[in-house]
């Protein structure tokens, strides 16, 4: 099940560019939280207590009891998204999306093949793996951290279908039934090159408008004449 | 044969912009590990081509790979020792522009080791600063 931790909060006036830079400063990460039945509340958390959190858990999917400052209790909250900085992988902000224990959720759980599947071992197939995470609806007790799946019966031009995956109990599946998630192909061999035929420049689309319009007489004797000159 | 476009629209194109951090194609989708540009750049379709041929050699033709960049922008160049003027030159070749952030290559099927030795291979062979991405490293 998915790892339920706590995490301090406090709430935050200033939005937008400038406000983001100076909580960023003081070592700060922009959060929000919303829910079906609350307002959208801006957040700050300590960036010390983001990097925990994600280095305690094996993947985003992470079930949060916030403390935020000056509120009495905790609030129960999913981990919806995170964003990332696209170079160096820093939080830049998240997403708490408010819960309750007796209330269904919907969550992507990453999907793991275990074992080595028959094919591979044998044959030197490669494992595909079509299906990285999978869309499910349980109750917030249910969550699982992530969904295994044993492909070490998998021979060469076998698949796991969505079907196949066995759930934990309390957990439904979003996605239709008969997508493919696990399948062993053949290994591939690589094809020679092909040096004949090899096209050195592409065709060009506009260019045969052009040679309509200008009429066929004329075109072919300009345009030589223009190569020459150059 | 080196990549290029089959068709296209126009057969010379403007610079554009490199500006910027990528906004797109800088996440691993298909495969297990990935080779993270931290640079950008023009990579040209022979530097693609020869980076791709090393990873396969070192990969010994197991595995999946998947080229997360195409050369889709013509470059012209101007022949030696002619005066100035007289319009664009020919193209001479296409690039693919990268920004920091974009996932050039992605590995599957292989064991980390091998991708790792693999992608170094073939960033050796790229203009740019890169980075090695697992699947499993990504969530920081």
């Amino acid at each position: 099940m998915a790892k339920q931790v706590k995490l301090s909060a406090s709430r935050r006036s200033g939005m937008g560019r400038s406000a983001v830079r100076k909580i960023k400063a003081q070592g700060g990460v922009p959060a929000i939280i919303y829910g079906a039945r609350q307002q959208p509340e801006p957040l700050q958390i300590s960036k010390r207590d983001i990097s925990l959190m994600f280095s305690h858990a094996s993947g985003e999917n992470i079930l949060v009891e916030l403390e935020i400052e000056g509120e009495s209790g905790s609030r129960l909250a999913l981990v919806q998204e995170v964003q990332h900085s696209p170079v160096g992988g820093d939080v830049l902000h998240i997403d708490f999306h408010a819960v309750s224990m007796d209330e269904m959720i919907e969550a992507e759980v990453p999907l793991e093949p275990v074992g080595t599947p028959e094919g591979v071992k044998t044959f030197g197939g490669l494992l595909e793996q079509a299906l990285r995470s999978l869309e499910i609806e349980c109750l917030p007790k249910n969550l699982p951290d992530v969904i295994t799946v044993d492909v070490s019966h998998l021979n060469i031009g076998d698949a796991i279908h969505v079907t196949d995956i066995p759930l934990p109990e309390g957990v439904k599946t979003r996605v239709p039934a008969d997508l493919t998630a696990f399948s062993v192909i053949a290994p591939t061999v690589e094809e020679a090159p092909v040096e004949a035929e090899a096209a050195t420049a592409p065709e060009v689309i506009t260019e045969k408008k052009e040679g309509a319009e200008a009429g066929a007489a004329a075109t072919p004797a300009a345009t030589p004449a223009k190569e020459a000159k150059r | 044969m080196p990549l290029m476009p089959k068709r296209v629209k126009y057969r010379k194109t403007q610079r554009g912009s490199r500006k910027g951090t990528a906004s797109r194609n800088l996440r691993i989708d298909f495969g297990e590990f990935g080779l993270q540009t931290l640079e950008r750049a023009w990579i040209t379709n022979t530097q693609i081509e020869a980076a791709r041929v090393a990873l396969t050699r070192n990969m010994k033709r197991k595995g999946k790979l998947w080229i997360r960049i195409f050369p889709d922008k013509s470059v012209t160049a101007r022949p030696p020792e002619t005066r100035m003027g007289k319009g664009k030159g020919q193209p001479e070749y296409w690039v693919a522009t990268v920004r920091p952030g974009n996932i050039i290559f992605e590995l599957d099927g292989v064991p980390e080791s091998v991708a790792r030795e693999s992608l170094r291979l073939a960033a050796d062979k790229l203009p740019v600063r890169t980075k090695f991405l697992s699947r499993h490293h990504v969530a920081a």
